[in-house]
């Protein structure tokens, strides 16, 4: 039972099998050239089996230097707070929860 | 005038003869093989030609002709040169095809013309294998049936090649379905074997010979036709090309007269429908992934998949059967693994993809092929074996800021031997799959710099309003008591620095740096707390800060009082260990102090706290 029924098909299985000699025959023959041009596969730039886990990373870290910056805000008084230190602080959070979200939505599924 | 007109019809052939055979009269064709495979809805011709130059001078090229009703429906031809015999053939180059003018021939002929890969001098001999693939040619008759009946269609054909080109030798042989054959016109030399019919071997025939057959037979295959195809290949350079397809499929049998009863088509035994089909396979590339089949309604669920290391099968089943002339539409989507299907060769990055349809035995009327590359791709071309339109686009999708470039190809009339692989290549480089991430870094940054400047923004509206006063004033005194705050917590560090040095003292016995210590820690706490009097002096005059001022002066009061003991403490024991009395006596000497110290240490650190939490 684990392969599905192809009876209805299977008259069309003699034509497949001519059709397919011919694209195996070209194929073939594109492989060689394909490899006489030294074409060589490429890949994304990061494994994409690290996406889920680049983007739990990053968005975690970007959270927590997130809830720094907020914290800082609530609690210095007006007159000392840094400006350098608020931005340094919402600079990087802006940089890992970029990147986390940009993973997130690769590791969902929208290849942006 | 029965006479006259057979004349006037000798006499045409004569002058087509003459006209004809300056051109082609140099090549001979020794042999012809012709079979037709018409088991499926696209009638597949394929003819082994043995061409042998007899005359004398050197021909570059050779022409095929096809009857103006088959040329019509040529959708696909390919010629190609081969050598050796039977099992050892191989098949050499393809050769170009180019569709010619008719040059002195009549209008019922469709003419090509094949370049030689070399000239063929005189004597020599060359084999051609001709495919050629026709749509619409295997005409349903009767064109409209009941449910009950069986699908018949009609092939016409000429058992004797027409060629401009005398022929000494030819055979046709048709490989008919498994199923019944109603009729076949029968002439010289013609045997049914099984499925196969075959016509010849006729020998000697005139150029441009024509006897015309037909022959009428049970057709079990699927005339599954897609109107109208869309094939959406999105690359990603993040590691996924996606493919969607959007198809709408007829079915371009016999047309189903009368009504159609659910119940003699499910009936068992004899099920009525035979002129129906159920199921579509799809041959998609390996490892596809997230495979979707859906149409305006929503998911059909009557789908199988079943993937191997080298293909992966989709069997779909639409939402009812198909009849002749019923329609249908859905769409197919699927992802496959970039590294498949990108290459980069010579500084260019090229994508290796399939053309048509995976869906076996499909003929498309019109498919439409977008290719969306990556934002930022230059120098876009492609490659296709054979001829189709290309156009360019542009496609906003996700986190896009010029949009993407689409390459539109589109091509009439593809059936399944068009299924090779284009290549279309561009320039990319990688540094602009950056500007993604950029654009979402900048637009968090864009949210935390305007929290900055809300909290720093004054939206007050009346600046001299008593709670816009009160409310500056109360941030002054809070700011006051963080100061303080932080000057008590370094007061407290320094005395954690005299106990270090004690400690310090306790392990090396070195006395002189424990002083050293003491005096600078001294200076230290001497300098804090002429940083105090002023925040003190400031506390104590503003009025917002009336509750909280006595508090502070209680901590200041206090740790003064601790830096006393703890002074008192350092010394007792540095002179403990100038006497070099025993541990056991200093202890018991700075006993009662430093239950003091610790009592006063926690009074400090709960003072700290209430200060905090205002």
């Amino acid at each position: 039972s684990s392969a599905f029924r192809l009876h209805k098909v299977s008259h069309a299985k003699q034509d497949e099998q001519y059709s397919y000699n011919y694209i195996l025959r070209t194929s073939k023959k594109k492989k060689k050239s394909l490899a006489k041009m030294a074409a060589k596969p490429i890949a994304s730039p990061i494994p994409v089996a690290l996406y889920p886990t680049l983007s739990v990373f990053t968005l975690a870290i970007g959270l927590v230097i997130t809830a720094i910056f907020f914290i800082y805000e609530a609690t210095s008084s007006r007159k000392n707070r840094s400006l350098g230190k608020e931005l340094a602080t919402s600079a990087v959070a802006s940089v890992f929860l970029g990147f986390g979200s940009l993973f997130l939505l690769l590791a969902s599924g929208v290849y942006v | 005038m029965k006479q006259s007109s057979v004349v006037d019809l000798l006499l045409l052939l004569l002058a087509i003869a003459v006209l004809a055979t300056p051109a082609f009269s140099d090549l001979v064709l020794s042999k012809v093989e012709r079979r037709i495979d018409v088991t499926s809805q696209v009638a597949r011709v394929t003819k082994t030609l043995k061409v042998l130059n007899s005359g004398s001078e050197s021909v570059s090229e050779f022409t095929l002709t096809f009857p103006k009703f088959l040329g019509n429906n040529l959708a696909y031809l390919s010629v190609v040169h081969s050598e050796g015999k039977g099992k050892s053939k191989r098949p050499l180059a393809n050769l170009s095809v180019r569709e010619a003018n008719a040059k002195g021939l009549p209008d019922s002929i469709s003419v090509y013309s094949v370049s030689l890969p070399k000239a063929l001098s005189k004597g020599e001999t060359l084999t051609l294998e001709v495919v050629a693939a026709f749509t619409n040619v295997l005409q349903p008759f009767p064109e409209k049936i009941t449910q009950g009946e069986i699908h018949l269609v009609m092939l016409q054909e000429s058992a004797q090649y027409l060629s401009p080109y005398a022929v000494e030798s030819q055979s046709l042989s048709i490989k008919l379905p498994n199923a019944r054959i109603e009729s076949y016109t029968k002439l010289e030399n013609t045997k049914l074997q099984g499925s196969d019919l075959k016509y010849g071997p006729y020998k000697n025939l005139q150029p441009f010979s024509y006897s015309p057959i037909v022959v009428h037979f049970e057709s079990k295959a699927a005339f599954a036709v897609a109107e109208k195809l869309v094939r959406e290949i999105e690359v990603s350079h993040w590691g996924n090309v996606q493919v969607t397809e959007h198809y709408n499929v007829v079915h371009r049998g016999a047309q189903l007269k009368g009504e159609f009863s659910r119940l003699d088509f499910q009936a068992r035994p004899n099920p009525r429908g035979a002129s129906a089909f159920r199921h579509l396979l799809a041959r998609l590339p390996p490892r596809a992934h997230s495979i979707y089949y859906r149409d305006d309604i929503g998911n059909i669920s009557t789908s199988e998949m079943q993937s191997d290391s080298k293909k992966t099968e989709l069997l779909i089943e639409p939402r009812f059967p198909l009849f002749g002339g019923w329609k249908t539409f859905f769409t197919i989507g699927y992802g496959l693994p970039l590294s498949d299907f990108l290459f980069a060769s010579e500084g260019k990055r090229f994508v290796n993809i399939s053309f048509g349809s995976p869906i076996i035995d499909l003929v498309t009327e019109k498919l439409i092929v977008q290719i969306v590359l990556p934002e930022g791709s230059k120098d876009i071309s492609v490659t296709t074996p054979f001829t189709v339109k290309q156009s360019q686009e542009i496609k906003y999708s996700h986190l896009d800021i010029a949009g993407r470039p689409v390459v539109v190809l589109e091509k009439d009339n593809v059936v399944p031997d068009h299924n090779q692989h284009i290549q279309v290549y561009y320039k990319f480089s990688n540094i602009n799959l950056l500007s993604e991430p950029l654009m979402l870094i900048s637009g968090f940054f864009v949210l935390f710099i305007t929290c900055i400047i809300y909290t720093r923004a004054d939206f007050s509206i009346s600046k001299s309003s008593p709670t816009y006063l009160a409310k500056l004033q109360w941030d002054e005194v809070l700011a006051t008591l963080q100061e303080v705050q932080s000057i008590i917590q370094k007061c407290l560090a320094a005395h954690d620095k005299l106990e270090a040095s004690l400690r310090d003292l306790s392990r090396t016995g070195d006395i002189q740096t424990c002083k050293a210590a003491r005096k600078s820690t001294d200076s230290l706490l001497k300098d804090l707390s002429k940083d105090l009097k002023p925040l003190l002096g400031f506390l104590q005059s503003s009025p917002s800060a009336s509750h909280i001022s006595p508090k502070v002066e209680e901590l200041v009061v206090k740790e003064k009082e601790l830096q006393e003991k703890l002074m008192a403490k350092h010394t007792t024991v540095v002179e403990g260990y100038e006497k070099k009395s025993s541990g056991r006596d200093i202890e018991n000497r700075i006993a009662s102090q430093q239950q003091k110290i610790i009592a006063l240490r926690q009074e400090i650190e709960d003072l700290l706290e209430f200060i905090d939490e205002i």
